[in-house]
């Protein structure tokens, strides 16, 4: 296992560069709620309208946080060899919190307009449904990792239920977005999304099976 | 005086003993076959929607219209326009707000025959806890054997009503000013009940 800062300068070069790429991106995902407007959108006015808006934009920058933290977690050998696995771990650990502070910023404003005493519940709603098992099962997976050695939880007995957790939650977000947003119904964002979804999944896949393989 | 004790005794006793006046048909929901639709401008569209989860009560006898009532009562939150982000916009404070006024009622206090099958149903309509008086006019369709169910009498009412939705508070107005959502809601109530031959 290696571990640390990375060593060289070449690497310290290509962490600058997925950094930044990283970064375009999440800023690229923010600008969604801007340039590809929900019908919900049109039919809000003053500070609906901004709470809505800036739900999306938190919402988007979770979605590729949450992308990311599977990359992160999952990490492969040419990442660990760039980052290092300590920055990874940390990142990771980071990256969860933050997801959670989005997700719940994210459901709180998103929610405010139409009323708190209004909630998108019951069958007709399952996609929203699915985004709230997704807040649940990231905030208690969240609240199991940075306490489990307070909470006397065995090392290996929360790895078997935080990596599948792990997984289903990134799947249910997915699935969340392209099916409650008007604007991922169809057309490039939807292609996107799919393709970033199908991208991640790639990359665990190799990752596992040379991780296998060298075994 | 003996005798106007006597007749006083004996009407006392008719009285008492009358048999009630004979009430007007009851009438069971065919929910299936019923329902409270509804349709609104939408710039220059008609959308059209649905409530489908609601009560009623109703004795009807054409007859006996002193005996006759109606009383519907609609789950707000059962609003259905095919738009699931739509009916939740709908029930909000935007509009219906249902988590805050989860019905809406009406009660018939008398029935006039309008002939020709049609009826004034006047009553206390309630929304948003506020009540109105309200006159539904509302057709007899028919009655006759159920064709499939048994021993059963099928009737069928249709009842509209054009309802100007900011006189009821269903809305500030800004999407009518805005020239999105008319004021103006047609209604048709259209039922199908069912009573035992
Ligand atoms: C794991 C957590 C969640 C993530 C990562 C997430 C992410 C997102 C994203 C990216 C969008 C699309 C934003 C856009 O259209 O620009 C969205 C939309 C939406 N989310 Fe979530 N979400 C999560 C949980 C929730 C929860 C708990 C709720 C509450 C019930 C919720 C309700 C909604 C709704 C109603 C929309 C549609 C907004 C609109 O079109 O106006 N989400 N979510």
């Amino acid at each position: 296992m290696e571990s640390g800062k990375p060593k060289n300068r070449s690497n310290k070069v290509i962490v600058a560069v997925l950094i930044f790429s990283t970064l375009v991106i999440i800023g690229l995902a923010a600008s969604v709620p801007f340039y590809f407007e929900t019908t919900t959108i049109w039919y809000k006015t003053g500070l609906d309208k901004t709470f809505l808006r800036f739900g999306q934009v938190a919402g988007m920058i979770a979605l590729c946080l949450i992308l990311l933290q599977i990359i992160i977690a999952v990490r492969g050998a040419y990442l660990e060899s760039w980052c290092g696995v300590a920055n990874l771990v940390r990142l990771h650990q980071v990256n969860g919190l933050l997801i959670c502070l989005l997700i719940l910023v994210h459901a709180l404003l998103i929610l405010l307009p139409e009323g708190l005493n209004n909630l998108p519940i019951g069958r007709k709603y399952w996609p929203e449904m699915v985004g709230g098992v997704a807040l649940v099962a990231l905030l208690a997976t969240t609240f199991f990792s940075y306490f489990r050695e307070a909470l006397k939880i065995g090392y290996q007995r929360w790895r078997f239920i935080h990596r599948p957790l792990g997984y289903l939650i990134a799947l249910a977000v997915v699935i969340h977005v392209l099916f409650v947003s008007d604007v991922f119904a169809s057309g490039v964002l939807r292609s996107l999304l799919v393709s970033a979804g199908g991208g991640v999944s790639l990359y665990v896949l190799v990752v596992k099976t040379l991780l296998f393989m060298k075994k | 005086m003996k005798s106007i004790v006597q007749i006083i005794m004996a009407l006392t006793v008719l009285l008492l003993f009358a048999v009630p006046a004979q009430s007007a048909q009851k009438w069971e929901l065919d929910k299936a076959h019923s329902s409270f639709y509804f349709n609104v401008d939408h710039i220059f569209s008609k959308t059209h929607g649905q409530f489908n989860d609601f009560k009623t009560e109703i004795s009807f006898d054409p007859n006996n219209l002193g005996e006759s009532s109606f009383y519907f009562e609609i789950a707000v939150k059962s609003i259905n326009t095919n738009i699931t982000k739509r009916d939740k916009h709908l029930q909000s404070g935007d509009f219906f707000d249902a988590g805050k006024y989860p019905l809406m009622t009406f009660r018939s206090k008398s029935i006039t025959d309008a002939g020709n099958g049609m009826y004034q149903v006047a009553g206390d309509f309630t929304v948003k806890d506020v009540t109105y008086d309200l006159t539904i006019p509302i057709q007899l369709v028919g009655v006759k054997e159920h064709p499939t169910a048994k021993g059963k009498l099928v009737a069928g009412f249709d009842g509209r009503v054009t309802l100007d939705r900011l006189a009821y508070k269903v809305g500030s107005g800004k999407f009518y000013e805005l020239g999105v959502i008319g004021k103006d809601v047609d209604v048709l109530v259209s039922l199908e009940v069912l009573a035992d031959k």
